[in-house]
């Protein structure tokens, strides 16, 4: 590739990468427990 | 990318990296290949710049070597390396050059690939996997990004003029 002739030479740290990020799948939620009514206690 | 506090760490010019332009051909797995070399971009890594020669540099791009990564300033230099275009990001040690830069680690920003390519639909799904938008072009599209700017063929012209002066 034809860029002329070399002028200086520089470091260049980017803060952040350029390289896009995959976002995390989220992991399926868990469904709530379910709650067990308590037996009421039978009158005797 | 260096640590704080490590050997190695250099203080560095810019936190912003540069963003130019280069042409790629594909290899037989739809991944994007450098023009010269059998070099494949990895989707999700950036390309690392390796020296080709038997004694390799000790850093790349080197001062007398002419290895690294090249980016082309404009679309118009990088057009005709390769049919797919594209927007590409370089950092890392880099070489400022007249019209573009060599660079250490590159990664695409963009790409911009011929309508007709991705009629099928399989390549732009192989695409998507560098995590950048896709864009399809048509012949006229082309054509319009990659015209030279008034300065970029005043330039032209003067390298074929020192060319065609140097042949006679």
């Amino acid at each position: 590739m034809e860029i002329g002739k070399p002028e200086r030479t520089i470091v260049i740290e980017p803060v952040e990468s350029p390289v896009p990020q995959k976002e995390p799948v989220e992991a399926p939620k868990e469904p709530a427990p379910v709650k067990v009514p308590e037996k009421e206690p039978v009158p005797a | 990318m260096s640590e704080k506090g490590s050997p190695h760490f250099v203080v560095p010019d810019s936190i912003e990296p540069v963003l130019g332009w280069k042409g790629w051909t594909l290899t037989g797995m739809c991944r994007l290949r450098s023009p010269s070399f059998v070099t494949a971009w990895i989707p999700g890594s950036p390309l690392k710049a390796d020296c080709g020669q038997a004694v390799p540099c000790q850093e790349t791009p080197g001062k007398r070597c002419r290895c690294g990564i090249y980016i082309a300033g404009s679309a118009y230099r990088a057009a005709g390396y390769g049919y797919i275009l594209g927007k590409v990001y370089g950092w890392g040690k880099t070489v400022v050059h007249e019209t573009g830069w060599r660079v250490e680690h590159a990664y695409p920003s963009e790409l911009f690939v011929p309508a007709t390519l991705l009629d099928s639909g399989a390549l732009f799904r192989e695409l998507q996997e560098y995590g950048v938008p896709v864009t399809a072009l048509d012949d006229w599209d082309f054509r319009i990004l990659t015209t030279p700017t008034a300065t970029e063929a005043e330039w032209v012209l003067e390298r074929m003029k020192k060319w065609t002066g140097k042949k006679r």
